[in-house]
């Protein structure tokens, strides 16, 4: 079962724009070797095309760019900022929660995407990574993305 | 009833909508599929209806965009549901 691990989630982490906090969501699944470099440019270039549609929810954002050979396994990071930051996203911003998704084919990350939008459909769960900090709160974090929840 | 829900990749946003999509409609008892695709696929997805961001519908094909019902949230299934009620039941 695909699982999250605690080096996938860090807390109030600071960014000084919305590329600086995509990047290091990202660099936590580079430091995990499931993506290089080039995919985060891959994530701008998205950005820069489709615009901030990707934050999907209030103070909520996915980035993402397609399955390519910059992705070495799925993976999917989790990061709250310090100090929320716009993106752009008339509706939906400032966003404190960062997300970064990779995919090998479009289809191997569909069980952690899951757990993850089962984790932040949850209001309660939102409010607590509001004032998550430290390590005890990212085993927190990591056991109820990982947790089965009802169909 | 068929739903597509689309955004830029079609395999962030769109798949988390539908899997709530799937959830909504399951709950309620109301018959319908749903997909998810990117927007440049979108044509060679027919539906009744469409779900995207804002973004994504205004890059929506013309004759789709009055059939694109537009959310704000594709997490919360409660304002989801909301939203959709509108227009579905």
């Amino acid at each position: 079962m695909a699982k999250f691990t605690k080096n996938d989630i860090q807390l109030k982490v600071e960014a000084s724009d919305c590329f600086d906090a995509i990047q290091k969501s990202a660099d936590l699944l580079i430091a995990s070797n499931a993506i290089t470099e080039n995919y985060v440019k891959e994530i701008f270039a998205t950005y820069k095309k489709f615009g901030p549609y990707f934050v999907i929810a209030p103070g909520i954002a996915l980035a993402h760019s397609r399955p390519s050979k910059s992705v070495r396994h799925k993976a999917i990071s989790l990061i709250t900022l310090k100090s929320p930051i716009n993106f752009g996203n008339k509706e939906n911003d400032p966003v404190f929660i960062v997300c970064v998704i990779a995919s090998t084919n479009g289809n191997d990350h569909i069980a952690l995407l899951k757990q993850l939008g089962q984790f932040l459909g949850i209001r309660n769960n939102i409010e607590f990574l509001k004032r998550a900090e430290g390590q005890k709160d990212v085993c927190k974090i990591v056991a109820l993305l990982n947790k089965k929840w009802k169909e | 009833m068929k739903i597509v829900a689309v955004c830029g990749m079609g395999m962030g946003s769109s798949l988390i909508a539908k899997m709530n999509i799937d959830s909504i409609l399951n709950e309620k008892g109301i018959e319908g599929t749903v997909e998810n695709c990117d927007v440049g696929s979108v044509s060679g997805h027919p539906a009744d209806w469409y779900v995207a961001t804002q973004e994504i519908a205004n890059n929506m094909p013309e004759e789709f965009k009055k059939r694109t019902i537009i959310l704000h949230d594709f997490v919360n299934k409660d304002e989801m549901e909301k939203e959709l009620s509108k227009y579905l039941f």
